[in-house]
């Protein structure tokens, strides 16, 4: 998946199916700037140009790569503003595990043409090499919002990258969702068991940093994670017994096993938070988890001390914002509750719930402006969400057991 | 002398003890007056969150005094959202349905009050009665069972648009691997409170299920709260109506997104909802929130067009009224001018009649059998794929 000479056919092929709408935009508008008085020079240049260009596709198709950048560099050195050339550049670069090269190629091409996808994408595995992970998930996000011109092997390595910088910047329950795409192209793969559980043990790891003597946890951890995900709880079970019975005293075990047990029998979850608090008493998703449990309940003062407790730990994970401001809200503290759903917001601009939830705090204070406001961020985000499952939305949710 | 005394003590206890019972009586009187007076008032409820120490009175001493509310809602969908199985119309109009999946065969047998499922593969048989019905028949009819000490909703269901036995909405119809698995869905105790939660009245308080309080439907106080202390009170001669709650305390979009959708369904459950596609049309607070027209206002909130003490309204002219509580101004302009602060909106140039049967189509997702009125209000083009 991580394939270099993969990513880089992937990226070749994407140029075909740009270069001829953009050589004809080029060649257009060089028409139609052109002045009489320049009118010679402008012919050198462009004749110059396209022989740069006919070289460098030649030397490309032969496999002659540094013959094709000398190339290409000479037609952007004419024309800095052919995309095309960009793109051919970024992904000879990246063939060549020359990332510094490669990214500035695409940073340029995202320059011009920022509403373009593929190199959003090419431009955040670039960084991903180069280790620059906070802007590698900002530039994969976007070439995931963008989208990635249909191509589904692309798409499955940006999906990847991404979901491994949401685990590497501790945002487990996020990376769990991009993991849980995977599935809907029967793609079960060894390193996607093993993303899944690095989400499940909540290990900020790339899989190349994980201690050896972590890795099976981490696999069993996967199993049941995967397993979990696509809804075959018998074999998630069988995963969680195997991790319990092998690791009953490692962080985060009962507390990935109290999630999955949360649908099925809530008080036994329960039994989980507590017993991980045990093991890390400092555990806030746990705090969360049980948090949110309670309010379901009606439960709100043991609700509001969870809740309270998890955001004292980590005021700055928004889970913890949005049950706290939920709880509030439903004691009557409406004032509290906008600011912590605010905060929410704040940390999570992207998230829909959080959108709605502010909407609603935002409507029991009667302010109903800023209500709709929020509204129609969730109405767009949740778009937005739809967008990125729709390409191959999976058949079995119309199947999904749903009663009103 | 002595027995003189004897009796003069005697009374004198005698007197004492009355004093005391009056003493004991008086403080009770006031302690109950007192923690009715002292009660806080409900200017909350959640109808899915009954606390543990929810006192329900049921639907009879409500009645007492709300004759006028209590006597047509029982005819209502949502006082008939379950049935107990010995009163059930659906069974007991249908005593013997049967429904064939590959090799599996299920019957529905009425005797004497009770029902029984049963599904045979020709070498096995499992027979078991039926608990309880869930929904009022309208459309349908799912069945709850007990096998092995697990709930478990029936693979089969009772459908009115083909008068038998169908796959329930969500199972799946390939065929099972086991009779167990052929006898239906496992209920988890998530699924058993969500059930039991919207169709049934005190079965789920602080967060338990609690089956032995089970009082089939969505009855009085599932929307109004637990009238323990409010009775306490009128019994006791003070105000109660602060100790029960009433929705029309909430703006429309709380009644709309919160009250009703705690059952009805909201974005609150967004990520769930869109992922069932065209099923998601039963969810009529999530499908309003979307429409072009839905605010705040109170005119376009549940309440406006159903009134939850009565069956709803087949008639589609019924709701002509409605559309027209805002849709009134013959032009832009119009509308600027007549803003008193209620807001109008511009009237439809095709007609002022039967609106909802254009703006609001019917849809029938696959399985149910019916078609369900999707409240997501819209001028509807020709040939749309379902707006999900």
């Amino acid at each position: 998946m991580t394939n270099a000479r993969f990513l880089v056919l992937v990226a070749l092929a994407l140029t075909v199916v740009y270069a001829a709408t953009a050589r004809a935009q080029s060649s257009g508008s060089t028409r139609t700037k052109r002045a009489p008085a320049n009118a010679q020079t402008a012919a050198r240049s462009n004749a110059e140009f396209e022989q740069a260009v006919k070289l460098g596709d030649q030397a490309r198709s032969a496999g002659r790569l540094d013959e094709a950048v000398e190339s290409y560099t000479k037609a952007l050195h004419v024309r800095p503003k052919w995309p095309d050339g960009w793109w051919y550049l970024g992904a000879i670069f990246y063939e060549k595990d020359r990332y510094t090269q490669a990214r500035e190629a695409f940073s340029n091409l995202v320059a011009l043409d920022p509403k373009r996808g593929p190199a959003w994408g090419m431009l955040g595995l670039c960084e991903f090499q180069s280790r620059d992970y906070e802007r590698a998930v900002i530039s994969l996000q976007r070439g995931r919002t963008l989208g990635l011109a249909g191509n589904q092997e692309l798409e499955s390595v940006v999906r990847y990258h991404t979901a491994l910088l949401y685990i590497r910047f501790e945002q487990f329950e996020v990376a769990y969702e991009i993991l849980k795409e995977f599935l809907r192209i029967d793609n079960e793969s060894s390193k996607i068991v093993e993303a899944f559980g690095l989400t499940m043990l909540r290990m900020p790891f790339l899989p190349n940093e994980i201690p050896p003597d972590k890795r099976e946890q981490v696999l069993i951890s996967g199993q049941a994670g995967l397993n979990m995900a696509a809804r075959r709880l018998d074999d998630a079970r069988t995963a969680f017994d195997t991790l319990l019975a092998r690791y009953p005293n490692a962080p985060n075990v009962h507390y990935a096993f109290g999630v999955f047990l949360m649908n099925q029998d809530a008080d036994a979850a329960l039994k989980e938070f507590r017993r991980e608090l045990e093991i890390s008493p400092s555990h806030q998703p746990a705090m969360v988890q049980m948090a949110f449990e309670y309010l379901k309940r009606g439960d709100y003062d043991t609700a509001l001390a969870l809740a309270e407790k998890s955001v004292e730990l980590a005021p700055k994970m928004y889970p913890a914002r949005n049950v706290l401001g939920r709880v509030l809200l439903q004691l009557g503290q409406v004032d509290r509750a906008v600011k912590e759903l605010e905060e929410g917001v704040g940390l999570a601009p992207t998230s829909p719930e959080m959108h709605f939830a502010l909407s609603r705090a935002y409507a029991r204070a009667g302010r109903q402006a800023d209500a709709k406001r929020e509204q129609d961020t969730f109405k767009q985000l949740q778009d937005q969400y739809e967008a990125r499952r729709s390409p191959r939305n999976n058949p079995d949710d119309n199947q999904s057991k749903a009663k009103p | 002398m002595a027995a003189s005394k004897g009796r003069k003590r005697n009374a004198l206890c005698f007197a004492v003890l009355i004093i005391l019972g009056f003493g004991i009586l008086e403080a009770a009187t006031w302690a109950s007056t007192r923690s009715v007076t002292q009660a806080k008032p409900m200017t909350r409820w959640d109808p899915r969150k009954a606390p543990a120490d929810a006192q329900f009175v049921g639907d009879q001493i409500c009645s007492q005094c709300h004759k006028k509310q209590v006597a047509p809602y029982s005819e209502s969908a949502m006082g008939m959202a379950m049935e107990a199985v010995t009163d059930s119309r659906v069974l007991a109009a249908n005593p013997d349905l049967v429904f064939r999946n590959g090799p599996y065969s299920y019957a529905i047998k009425r005797k004497d009050r009770q029902s029984f499922y049963r599904v045979t593969d020709g070498k096995e048989t499992l027979t078991v009665p039926i608990l309880y019905a869930f929904g009022q028949g309208k459309a349908g009819q799912t069945y709850v069972l007990r096998y092995e000490g697990e709930l478990y909703e029936s693979l089969v269901s009772f459908y009115k648009g083909v008068g038998g036995l169908d796959f329930t909405v969500g199972a799946s119809s390939k065929v099972p691997s086991s009779l167990k698995e052929a006898l239906g869905w496992p209920l988890s105790e998530d699924e058993t409170k969500n059930c039991f939660g919207c169709h049934s009245t005190g079965s789920v308080s602080g967060g338990r299920i609690n089956l032995e309080r089970v009082v089939p439907g969505v009855r009085c106080e599932t929307c109004h709260g637990p009238g323990g202390q409010h009775v306490a009170a009128i019994q006791s001669g003070e105000p109660g109506g602060h100790l029960i709650f009433n929705p029309k305390r909430l703006s429309g979009d709380e009644l709309s997104q919160e009250f009703c959708s705690a059952c009805h369904r909201s974005n609150g459950d967004f990520e769930k909802l869109r992922s069932l596609q065209v099923n998601n049309v039963r969810f009529q607070p999530y499908r309003i929130f979307y429409s072009k027209c839905y605010s705040d206002d109170r005119r376009i909130s549940c309440t406006a067009c159903h009134n939850p003490h009565e069956p709803v309204k087949e008639d589609v002219a019924y709701y002509d009224a409605k559309c027209l509580a805002c849709h009134t101004a013959q032009s832009k302009a119009q509308d600027r001018a007549n803003s008193t602060g209620q807001g109008s909106a511009i009237r439809c140039k095709v007609g002022t009649k039967e609106c909802v049967s254009c703006h609001m189509q019917k849809v029938g997702p696959p399985q149910a059998h019916f078609k369900f009125t999707d409240h997501y209000i819209r001028i509807i083009k020709s040939g749309e794929a379902y707006p999900n």
